[in-house]
């Protein structure tokens, strides 16, 4: 997704790789979406205020109206057992999907035993102490900078 | 109606919030905000709800929302959560650039700290959301061969380019097997 938008935007031509890397880090450093954020910081360096709002409703819309086309019929069908099975197996798919994207993060994650701590600080809070993933995900960013030392 | 519109943004709002570093690391946070905490959601219409969002164009947490919206409030519902989740961030985002203008060096070196903290909390957020995923799917055998038999397929250069192919063929042989 990110080497996508980075692609497009360096191919419209209005904006250098240096702005475009800065704006990555902010819309990744930010909550929300990816895609939006991205939208937004470009759609105002562009053209304003009214860029933005333009750029980010052309990255909602679509699949806003994807989703709501296909909902009527989703929520009518969804508790069908052909319906279900077919979500089941599509949910084995995402599962290794996820698996994949985390075993490409842990492969290449240069922190070493301190980016493995906080790992499984963060997960351990999810799923074994149930708390609220902010407080999960603030705990890891903040043992993170206790750490201190190396990592990317 | 008018209450479970407003919880809808309030939650929808938190999710745009927490959804730090892309579309998969958001799935705690769905997860939590809409079968732990308010019971939306059961577990299966939850993974339902995930693999649906990975098989449509678009941000995770905007299919998410999208479709959870319809179905709690409909068409207002749907457009309502779409718009939180969007508008949360955005709203934080735009307060924080107006800050960057008036301090611009220790802010930027602060983002920077901050985003080379949040690479590790974001792994171990999508460690979870791999697990809330799978769990489900560890007491059936048969979902554990498919899972493997598509981790192998996932390999091939086909699948790797269209992983949106790979959930519809997963959920074909799902459809007809079980």
């Amino acid at each position: 997704m990110l080497g996508f938008i980075e692609k497009e935007l360096r191919a419209t031509g209005h904006l250098s790789d240096e702005e475009i890397s800065d704006m990555m880090v902010l819309a990744t450093a930010f909550p929300g979406p990816v895609a939006v954020n991205m939208s937004f910081l470009a759609g105002k360096r562009v053209a304003g205020v009214a860029g933005a709002a333009w750029a980010v409703t052309g990255t909602v819309l679509p699949p806003f109206l994807v989703i709501l086309l296909l909902a009527g019929l989703l929520v009518r069908y969804m508790g069908e057992p052909r319906v279900s099975s077919f979500f089941l197996g599509a949910s084995c798919a995402v599962a290794v999907i996820i698996g994949q994207v985390v075993f490409n993060m842990a492969r290449s994650s240069g922190g070493g035993w301190r980016d493995a701590c906080v790992i499984a600080l963060t997960a351990a809070l999810i799923l074994a102490a149930g708390v609220h993933p902010f407080i999960a995900l603030a705990s890891g960013v903040l043992f993170r900078l206790i750490l201190g030392g190396g990592g990317r | 109606m008018t209450s479970t519109l407003l919880s809808l943004a309030s939650v929808f709002a938190r999710i745009g919030l927490g959804a730090f570093g892309g579309g998969l690391a958001t799935i705690p946070f769905i997860h939590y905000e809409l079968v732990v905490s308010r019971g939306w959601l059961s577990e299966r219409a939850f993974s339902e709800v995930v693999s649906l969002a990975q098989m449509t164009p678009g941000p995770l947490a905007i299919n998410a929302a999208t479709f959870v919206g319809y179905r709690i409030a409909g068409t207002p519902g749907a457009c309502l959560a779409t718009l939180s989740v969007v508008l949360a961030p955005l709203a934080l985002l735009v307060s924080f650039l107006f800050l960057l203008s008036r301090a611009p060096g220790d802010l930027r070196r602060g983002v920077e700290r901050v985003r080379r903290a949040l690479r590790p909390a974001v792994s171990g957020m999508l460690l979870a959301a791999f697990w809330v995923v799978a769990r489900p799917l560890v007491r059936d055998w048969r979902l554990l061969v498919l899972s493997a038999l598509l981790l192998l397929l996932s390999r091939t250069r086909l699948f790797s380019r269209y992983p949106q192919l790979l959930l519809l063929c997963a959920g074909g042989v799902g459809a007809l097997l079980f």
